[in-house]
């Protein structure tokens, strides 16, 4: 038994790189083209969202008052507003005019910032603000974890 | 409005680049914690929830600085083709990450109803751990105080002990199974058969025994040891659990008692009265060697029986019981004798003293006997009246004699003298010897008389008893129809007697038995040795001759068989009553003893003891030989306080031919012999009375007129047969001795012995 398991699971490692790095159509099934890798990463940001919500308040609900959970629970809250903001980003990302970004040698160097919604899509994208922060959170929830044992 | 786009490329770079590295430490600090306690299903959902972030911020950060490395890297086009998959790689960590989420409450649940779960079975371990300890208190409280126990394994070695245990064996406590037991105490029993460990061990089930065991100061002490069986939770032995109870001092004490038990018995044992102690229902249970000797009963079969069976009084009443005794008699005083049957049939004499024996409730639990022979003391009492009776007469005898002795002199000297001047073949001279004899048996009666005053000594000399049985016997039976027979024991000691005396005492017991036996008969006369080892009331320890006449006469009545020795009583009509008493006193006053055995009918035995002189004397006393009457001649003084005295002796001397110096106390005498001797007409004897009232007496007058002539001769004369001078007058300067009365011809024999 023991020996079988990671047989297994490194048999089915290489199936599943294969797989990816060398799609084939298929078919017999439904295509998947165009805007649904948009909808399905904003989709697993909702979820991610729920999930943090659903922790959050099932958190609370425990009330769980040592040290370290109240950084954990700041660490949601940030990573929540985070997936806020990118999800804001990315459904933005798709109505931004490509017109109001000025490029020098291939790349991106300005955007014209024309109204609120242009500003709003430009803090979408310096996320790290609050990304970093959230997991120093992190950090610090288990630091607090680990102190305590 | 143009905003620059720098901003947001470096933060997009330095930003992944943090995020990356704080996941990284995230990851690492979650692994740490996680670690802590793996067993936790908790933290161990928070360390993979964590991991879940870890992967997405990792993945999105390595996302996005791929992307900014190729795009600025003019390679555009590869992430374009890569980007898809970093995407669908970061969205997958989203719903790995809401997946999770998902499971928070479910886990949190779990968690907490195995921590409740946890603590309850924590709680119940505390409480169960608690009642462990407080059960554990007490049994080490219990076993503290309890008597020494141990534990210890089939190897000898102790694997545990209470506190008295070590109290006991205190330096060389060593639980763990580091030393043995019989290292820890040694004793009798270690390492033998009787060891519990190798009983217990050979399936017994319980060994309880008692053994010595050495203290930690060396002393030994006694323990009973119990020992059972310590089995492990298969129900094997593997040991055995061993209690000391610690019976030291009961043992000493039990030995005491035991001693103090023997020494009691020993004690009453030893003791000269006899003793039975009796249960209430009058069983014996406890009789001492005196009882056993009084009774007759030897203890073996006197224990058991009822007390009247072995203490068997005459006298008693039917359906006697100890009770009789204790109302009878009182509690301690001794009753009168008592006449008491040994089991041998012979009766003994015993006075008794009888009491309850009481428990420490004042219960009787039993009664004591205590007893004595008191035959030997009534026979000791009886002698000592006799004694009394003979001292009382004796007293009387001597104070008559001397004076009787003198007149008898008188008489008898006259009647002498007158028979000489008349001859014998005057009318008168008949009536002259009648008186003499008359006289003569005056004079036997008074010297009778004498030989009972105390004080005086027999004039004694060695002697074979023999021969003065034989001519006593001899001159007593000539003519009787009675004859003696002689049992004579080979090697007989000789005697140290007085001759006459003795010869007196065979003649009066002969005499007695010849006159029992009126038509004749045989006297077996028995003479042997005889040892007496210890002292008695009769007999000193010593040698003696031991003298028996055994008649076949009528026997004596037992009522007057305690009389015979009495002065003055006689069953004969002719007889003085003073023959037996006489003995008596004869044998008395030669350390003897005298006693009698009679049966009416068949006989009496008289037996008398004479202390021996320690030596075989075969040869007979040879009387000194008296030289031929002398006739007088020179001059013999008398010194006599009696004027008649002094009279008749110088008649009687000057009738033999010497003459007579008169003198009537010692100073007188001594005055006359001065002043013959300045005259020069010596004094050839001197005759003193040995009792001068008034005046100095022949014992003083002889030393000091033998201070004048060393080579004088003097006789003393006395009407005290039995002064110890007449014995041994050499020793007090005297040449001879005369009694009083005497006749001429005694006189004249004496003097001429001592002229010789």
């Amino acid at each position: 038994m023991t020996v079988r398991k990671p047989v297994i699971a490194f048999c089915s490692l290489v199936f599943l790189i294969v797989t990816f790095l060398w799609p084939a159509a298929a078919l017999a099934v439904q295509g998947h083209g165009g805007a649904e890798g948009l909808v399905a990463h904003q989709i697993g940001h909702g979820l991610f969202i729920l999930g943090l919500s659903y922790l959050f308040y099932n958190i609370k609900l425990a009330r769980f008052n040592k040290p370290g959970w109240f950084e954990f629970k700041a660490f949601l809250w940030m990573l929540f507003l985070w997936n806020l903001l990118t999800f804001t980003g990315h459904l933005m990302k798709e109505f931004v005019d490509s017109g109001k970004f000025a490029k020098i040698a291939g790349h991106v160097a300005y955007m014209s910032i024309d109204g609120p919604w242009d500003l709003l899509f430009y803090l979408t994208r310096l996320d790290h603000l609050l990304l970093v922060p959230a997991f120093f959170l992190l950090l610090l929830a288990l630091r607090k974890w680990r102190g305590q044992a | 409005m143009i905003f620059s786009w720098n901003p947001v490329v470096i933060v997009d770079i330095v930003g992944s680049i943090l995020t990356l590295a704080i996941a990284i430490l995230c990851f690492y600090n979650s692994l740490l914690w996680y670690r802590q306690k793996p067993n936790d299903i908790f933290r161990h959902y928070i360390f993979l929830l964590t991991l879940t972030f870890v992967l997405f911020a990792v993945s999105r950060s390595f996302g996005h600085l791929l992307k900014q490395l190729l795009s600025y890297s003019d390679l555009s086009n590869v992430w374009m083709i890569i980007s898809p998959y970093s995407g669908s790689v970061n969205t997958v960590t989203f719903v790995i990450v809401a997946s999770f989420s998902l499971y928070f409450n479910r886990l949190q649940k779990v968690h907490n109803e195995v921590e409740e779960y946890k603590s309850g079975l924590e709680r119940l371990v505390e409480e169960r751990t608690r009642q462990l300890e407080k059960v554990n208190l007490t049994l080490e409280t219990v076993l503290d105080s309890a008597n020494p126990i141990c534990l210890v394994n089939l190897d000898f070695e102790i694997l545990k002990a209470n506190k008295a245990y070590y109290e006991h064996w205190p330096e060389k406590m060593a639980d763990g199974g580091v030393l043995k037991c019989f290292e820890s105490r040694p004793g009798s029993g270690c390492r033998t058969e009787s060891c519990p460990v190798n009983l217990i061990g050979q399936g017994m089930d319980e060994v309880v025994e008692q053994f010595s065991k050495e203290l930690s100061n060396g002393e030994m002490a006694e323990f009973i040891i119990t020992a059972r069986p310590f089995r492990d939770i298969n129900d094997k032995v593997v040991g055995i659990v061993e209690s000391f109870q610690d019976i030291t001092v009961q043992t000493h004490a039990a030995k005491e008692m035991l001693a103090e038990r023997e020494q009691l018995n020993v004690t009453l044992r030893s003791i000269g009265d006899g003793v039975i102690t009796t249960d209430t229902d009058g069983v014996i249970v406890l009789i001492n060697k005196a009882a056993e000797e009084v009774t007759g009963w030897p203890q073996a079969e006197a224990v058991g029986r009822q007390f009247y069976e072995v203490f068997d009084l005459l006298d008693k009443s039917p359906g006697y019981k100890v009770e009789d005794l204790i109302v009878g008699v009182g509690s301690t005083s001794r009753s009168a004798p008592k006449k008491l049957l040994k089991k041998d049939g012979t009766l003994v004499l015993v006075s008794e003293s009888v009491a309850l024996i009481r428990d420490m409730d004042s219960r009787a639990i039993g009664a004591v006997l205590v007893f004595s022979d008191v035959t030997q003391k009534i026979k000791t009492d009886e002698e000592l009246s006799k004694v009394a009776k003979l001292e009382s007469v004796g007293v009387l005898a001597g104070g008559i004699a001397h004076d009787f002795n003198n007149i008898l002199t008188a008489i008898m000297g006259n009647i002498n003298l007158a028979m000489i001047r008349v001859g014998p073949e005057s009318e008168i001279y008949k009536l002259l010897s009648s008186a003499e004899k008359a006289s003569a048996r005056a004079k036997n009666l008074t010297q009778q008389l004498l030989t009972f005053s105390m004080g005086g000594e027999p004039i004694k000399s060695i002697a074979t008893i023999q021969e003065i049985i034989k001519d006593s016997a001899e001159f007593v039976l000539c003519g009787s129809n009675v004859q003696c027979e002689y049992a004579f024991g080979e090697d007989l000691w000789a005697v140290e007697v007085d001759t006459g005396q003795i010869s007196q005492v065979i003649q009066n017991i002969i005499l007695n038995g010849s006159a029992s036996m009126a038509g004749g008969g045989t006297i077996t006369v028995n003479c042997t040795n005889h040892y007496n080892d210890k002292d008695t009331f009769f007999l000193k320890a010593g040698q003696y001759v031991k003298v028996s006449f055994v008649d076949q006469g009528v026997g004596i009545p037992a009522d007057k068989i305690d009389k015979i020795f009495d002065p003055f009583f006689t069953t004969k009509k002719t007889g003085s009553g003073l023959g037996l008493a006489i003995s008596h006193s004869i044998i008395k006053n030669h350390d003897g003893h005298i006693e009698v055995e009679s049966k009416l009918g068949v006989g009496s035995t008289f037996t008398f003891y004479l202390p021996a002189s320690g030596e075989v004397h075969q040869s007979s006393a040879k009387q000194e030989l008296v030289p031929n009457n002398v006739e007088g001649e020179g001059r013999i003084m008398i010194m006599d306080d009696d004027d008649m005295i002094r009279e008749l002796v110088g008649n009687m001397l000057e009738s033999i031919g010497f003459g007579a110096v008169l003198a009537r106390d010692g100073e007188e005498a001594i005055k006359l012999y001065l002043e013959s001797k300045e005259k020069d007409e010596p004094i050839v004897a001197i005759i003193m009375d040995l009792t001068i009232p008034g005046g100095m007496g022949g014992k003083e007058a002889v030393q000091e007129i033998l201070k004048i002539d060393p080579e004088v001769k003097v006789i003393v004369a006395s009407g005290y047969s039995n002064d110890p001078i007449l014995a041994d007058y050499r020793d007090y300067g005297f040449s001879a001795a005369m009694i009083k009365p005497f006749k001429l011809q005694e006189m004249r024999e004496v003097v001429s012995l001592v002229l010789a």
